[in-house]
């Protein structure tokens, strides 16, 4: 039976040198997508260090500058009805809604979205070849059930899609991650946070074993204000996302002054594309634009088999979002 | 019969409501043991298709505290072998003895088991035992060329799975239209919440299972055979059961192999499967592809009618998916022929899943129905109505009690059929608009039954019959039917089912249990009428013609009234009588009749579809259904609702993917097979006519469940057409197969 050792934390300090003294640690804290990898064998840690007794670390600081600070142990559902975030950052609020269930949402700490894990049908099958689990074993979503899979930012090594909700939106909204470590305090800009899967699809964010989220910066965008996120999935609720997209957009007039957009379920992780967006910056807010600047996010795109209508399914959505944003901002 | 009852039809909540919502209603793993603790066992699997064990490497085991055995096809003779899945005593859903050989067929096959003093060592015990194999080659993919292909005589009921008549070559001569066109429906799993669990506890040779089990009976009667004991010895005891759809209808390999482990460690043991064993340990819908071909004249009478099936079975299952038995029967043509086949692959065996053949069946049949009907430029319920017949194609027999007609009436008129536009005309906002329809149709079967019906000193009634209740409200029908006898309500009555040693009944599936319980009870109820009678008799009273009424504690008849205390000598506590019936209806070897027994309905959908998106919705389904005597309005509401959820499913999500190279299931978790939520299921308007089939049953019920789901999917599919234009022949229907036709 696999056992492991349960440390309480009660210090930041303390959890960064359990970490340390211990290389197959594991920090828990919702618990919600590590217990269920642990049930599946694919988490397999000696000890856990429990950090939910952290102090502060829950709190979400809406500063006079027009940026939130998250505390990475805020539940999901906290940061989504939080009034500061609905209205500064509608597009966060919605991703997290759209997002797993109440109960999950209740439980899920934003440090623990951030690391959630892909949902590559194969990536928990100990049968199947997975080079994210197992590097170097080969990947079976490659040619085989690959509909949930991502078309860009793929290797011939992996094309898992990158699947939470509110990262796409941390993503357009160029958060900071704070982390802390055995050196002291470090802030890791949003878009280096997840890594491209290249040659090292189990290396998969900016962090140390020994590191600990402490908390999400959200920078001040007025604009942002005028956001959204839309979910596009097989069924209503509890499932995880074909396409989305988080967008903000500021009008000057009829011309597009400032944008942001970010396509989630599409990359192997949260997706931006500067092309698109600049695409879009001073250019009349028509459909025409919106439909280039889709056309600019996908080209490059690689499709599978099975994932193929993505792209086309994507592009849509983004003319449809950045239209009702376009409706709202007037 | 007293169609104006009190009792019978009311919607009467379940009088097993309060245990189930408490909690306090104990399923087969909630049980223990009289004395002492289970030891808990887990499944050792298969990874290979195809192959041989050459050993088991248990090294890492023996130093784990806690565990106790592992037992395989290595322990010799643990379980008798059993040739034949139905011996006349019991259905089994796969034709081979557990851990007879060391042979394997599918991923997914039980190799061993493990078991250990907690489940968590168990688990660990199971994933350390290393299995060496002797692999060979697997036939897995559906086309394999090399695969076996077989032409099975009959269905699991005794019915023509090979069907011809007339001529269709002369009848396609004839049409004006011909539709034809080849459908498939994919591998579904019943994903019932309660997993499959058996709790085996040996006393001596006398052996009691607690098992999740549509058929207690039939459980009993093949662990009885796999065990070499006395059936008298076995009892199986199912009290509540949380959903089984089908898989949890024959008996399947992990109940014996419980039992024989709990022999083997002179211990009790539970073994409850994981969510993952159930995709492997206990059936599935086969994948199907069905070719059907329609003929019509310009009337759109129907000249000729081709409905070919292939689907797959494993190398130790003999399920067929009985796609093409309903077109055989529904509609007047004279030109037909039926196939059906089946390709032996390395895949897990199939099993009966809810309206087996019925739902994939008319998924085709009414698809090609409509096509058939665009083509001919009739409306899709016209065509219906011109080819409806009052016999029973297959025999020519007259059915017992048909109202379809008025069930495609009231269906339109309520889901506002006058609305719908041609294909893709109908907008409002983003959304494209479409109104789709379908017949639905059930066979009524019925199987021997028998009954005890006792009356106790308080003056309350008891009935007792080995059935049992799979969440479909049989507690609550049960005691209506006897309240009704005995002019009582039904909280006078007792139920008392799930349990083995109860006189023999079917086990729940084929939606039959309400109708095979309801000659049962009725005789019951005579046989206790006339005891009690004579008893008044003894005693010096008169009673009188009129039927005999146990309410209040008292027995009364006409004006005389004597208090169930006073009938029932002290000595005796209660009196009993055994009443049943022995009639089978609906399969082979059944009651000589010259009527034919089926029940009827319509089902229409409403769907919104994204323009750009393809997403799919169903705001509204009506459903219209002519089943005979409904026994509690409330009960069979909520089973019409859970079937068309059903349908809903089927249409726009489920499916189990598999691996084509290795044979494995590549989803088998409920997070990724997914089934309607809440928020995909919105307005249900159900309809029952009600109208009582006497000829079926005292009762008049033909009994409900499956049906509801039968032409869900094709309504919706045929409502997809119409919103779009797009005609997708594959199920799941899902926004990818919209995408590029959509009509933006
Ligand atoms: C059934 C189901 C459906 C779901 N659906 C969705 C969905 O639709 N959309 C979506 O976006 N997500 C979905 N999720 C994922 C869910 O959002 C994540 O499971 C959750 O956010 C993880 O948070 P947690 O606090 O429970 O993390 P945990 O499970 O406790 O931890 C996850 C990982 O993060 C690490 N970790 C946690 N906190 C820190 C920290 N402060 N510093 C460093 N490391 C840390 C842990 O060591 C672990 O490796 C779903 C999950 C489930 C189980
Ligand atoms: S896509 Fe990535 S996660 Fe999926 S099987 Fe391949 S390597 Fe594993």
């Amino acid at each position: 039976m696999h056992e492991f050792t349960l440390i309480r934390a009660e210090t930041d300090e303390a959890a960064v040198s359990a970490l340390t003294a211990h290389p197959d640690a594991r920090l828990i804290a919702g618990g919600t997508n590590l217990v269920d990898l642990m049930k599946e064998g694919v988490e397999t840690p000696t000890h856990l260090i429990d950090i939910n007794g952290l102090g502060d670390l829950d709190r979400i600081e809406a500063r006079a500058d027009g940026s939130i600070m998250i505390g990475a142990l805020s539940s999901n559902s906290s940061v989504a009805w939080n009034a500061d975030i609905q209205s500064r950052f509608p597009m966060i609020s919605d991703a997290i809604l759209a997002g797993a269930t109440t109960q999950l949402r209740n439980m899920a700490t934003m440090g623990g979205n951030l690391l959630q894990k892909n949902r590559c049908f194969y990536y928990p099958d100990h049968n199947a070849r997975c080079n994210k689990r197992e590097p170097g074993s080969g990947c079976d979503a490659m040619d085989g059930v690959n509909r949930m899979c991502a078309v860009l930012g793929t290797s011939d090594q992996c094309i898992a899609a990158h699947p939470s909700d509110v990262c796409v939106a941390l993503r357009a909204l160029d958060a900071i991650v704070h982390v802390k470590g055995v050196e002291g305090h470090r802030a890791i800009e949003f878009a280096d946070f997840h890594k491209l899967p290249g040659g090292t699809p189990h290396v998969e964010f900016d962090l140390a074993h020994n590191e600990l989220i402490t908390g999400i910066e959200v920078p001040g965008l007025p604009f942002a204000a005028n956001s959204t996120y839309l979910k596009l999935r097989d069924r209503t609720s509890y499932a995880f996302a074909l396409v989305s997209i988080a967008a903000a957009l500021k009008l000057d007039g009829d011309t597009v002054d400032d944008v942001r957009l970010a396509v989630g379920s599409v990359g192997t992780v949260p997706w931006r594309s500067a092309g698109a967006e600049d695409a879009m910056r001073g250019a009349p807010a028509t459909a025409a634009t919106f439909s280039k600047a889709a056309e600019i996010f996908f080209e490059g795109a690689k499709p599978r088999a099975g994932n193929g209508f993505k792209i086309e399914l994507a592009k849509r959505a983004i003319v449809r979002v950045m239209e009702t944003l376009k409706e709202q901002a007037a | 019969m007293n169609v104006n009852s009190t009792v019978i039809g009311k919607p009467i909540s379940r009088v097993d409501g309060r245990l189930k919502t408490t909690g306090a209603a104990r399923y087969a793993a909630d049980h223990r043991p009289v004395e002492g603790r289970p030891l808990h066992a887990v499944l050792v699997k298969s990874s290979i298709a195809s192959g041989r064990i050459t050993g088991f490497d248990l090294s890492a085991l023996q130093s784990m505290s806690g565990f106790v055995r592992f037992v395989s096809h290595l322990d010799g003779a643990l379980i008798r072998t059993i040739k034949n899945p139905v011996d006349g005593a019991f259905a089994a859903g796969e034709e081979y003895t557990p851990f007879e050989n060391d042979r394997v067929h599918f991923v997914g096959q039980h190799i061993g088991l493990v078991v250990a003093q907690t489940l968590e060592v168990a688990e660990a015990a199971a994933k350390a035992v290393v299995v060496d194999y002797e692999t060979s080659a697997a036939r897995i993919e559906f086309a394999d060329p090399t695969a076996e292909v077989r032409q099975p005589d009959l269905y699991n009921t005794g019915e023509e799975l090979q069907v011809s008549r007339g001529h269709v070559e002369a009848g396609l001569v004839e049409a004006v239209e011909i539709v034809k066109a080849t459908y498939t429906t994919p591998i579904e799993h019943h994903n019932p919440i309660e997993p499959s669990a058996t709790l085996a506890v040996w006393d001596g040779d006398h052996l009691t299972i607690y098992d999740a089990t549509q058929g207690s009976v039939n459980d009993k009667n093949y662990v009885a055979f796999g065990m070499s004991v006395d059936p008298k010895n076995v009892r199986v005891l199912n009290p509540f059961i949380g959903g089984g759809f089908g898989c949890k209808g024959f008996t399947w390999p992990h109940t014996l192999i419980a039992a024989a482990a709990a022999r083997a460690v002179e211990q009790p043991v539970l073994l409850v499967l994981s969510r993952k064993d159930m995709y492997t340990s206990c059936g599935h819908r086969p994948y199907t592809e069905q070719e059907v071909t329609l003929a019509a004249d310009a009337d759109g009478v129907l000249t000729a009618t081709r409905h070919r099936t292939q689907s797959y079975r494993s190398l130790v299952g003999d399920h067929v998916e009985p796609c093409g038995m309903t077109t055989a029967m529904l509609y007047q043509c004279d030109n037909l022929e039926v196939t059906h086949s089946v390709r032996v692959l390395n895949r897990p065996s199939g099993t009966p899943l809810r309206s087996p053949g019925e739902a994939p069946g008319t998924f085709a049949l009414e698809s090609a129905m409509d096509e058939l009907a665009e083509k001919l430029g009739m409306d899709p319920v016209d065509l219906r109505r011109r080819n409806h017949t009052d016999i029973d194609q297959r025999n020519g027999r007259k059915w017992s009690s048909k109202h379809l007609l008025e069930c495609y009436d009231r269906g339109a008129e309520k889901i506002g059929w006058g609305r719908r536009k041609a294909p893709g005309q109908w907008r409002d906002g983003n959304d494209l608009v479409g109104l789709g329809m379908a017949t639905a149709c059930y066979p009524g079967y019925r199987m021997p039954t028998q009954t005890r019906l006792t009356l106790d000193r308080d003056g309350t009634l008891h009935v007792g019959v080995a059935v049992q209740d799979i969440g479909t409200g049989l507690y609550t029908v049960l005691a209506q039917m006897v309240a009704e006898r005995f002019g009582t309500s039904p909280e006078n009555v007792r139920v008392l089912i799930g349990d083995s040693d109860l006189p023999p009944g079917p086990l729940a599936g084929g939606s039959m249990t309400t109708a095979s319980v309801a000659a049962a009870v009725d005789d019951g109820c005579r046989a206790l009428s006339e005891k009690l009678r004579a008893r008044l008799v003894d005693m010096g009273h008169t009673p009188g013609n009129e039927p005999l009424v146990i309410d209040g504690g008292a027995l009364r008849s006409g004006p005389l009234s004597v208090p169930a205390a006073e009938v029932i000598p002290t000595d005796v506590h209660e009196i009993v009588a055994e009443g049943g019936s022995d009639d089978t209806y609906g399969f082979t070897g059944g009651v000589e009749t010259d009527k034919s027994f089926y029940s009827f309905g319509a089902i229409f959908a409403e769907v919104r579809i994204d323009r750009d998106f393809g997403i799919i919705r169903v705001p509204k389904m009506t459903g219209v259904f002519d089943v005979g005597r409904v026994i509690n309005a409330k009960t069979a509401r909520s089973q019409m609702l859970g079937g068309m959820t059903f349908g809903i499913g089927m249409a726009l999500m489920e499916e189990t993917f598999i691996d084509d190279k290795t044979g494995r299931f590549v989803n088998p978790s409920l997070g990724e097979y997914y089934v309607p939520v809440n928020a995909d299921v919105n307005e249900f308007d159900v309809e029952m006519l009600d109208i009582p089939d006497y000829d079926f049953n005292p009762f008049g019920a033909r009994g409900l469940g499956e049906i509801s789901n039968v032409g869900a999917s094709a309504a919706i599919a045929n409502a997809v057409y119409n919103a779009t234009g797009i005609r997708v022949r594959h199920l799941p229907i899902r926004l990818d197969d919209l995408l590029e036709d959509l009509p933006r």
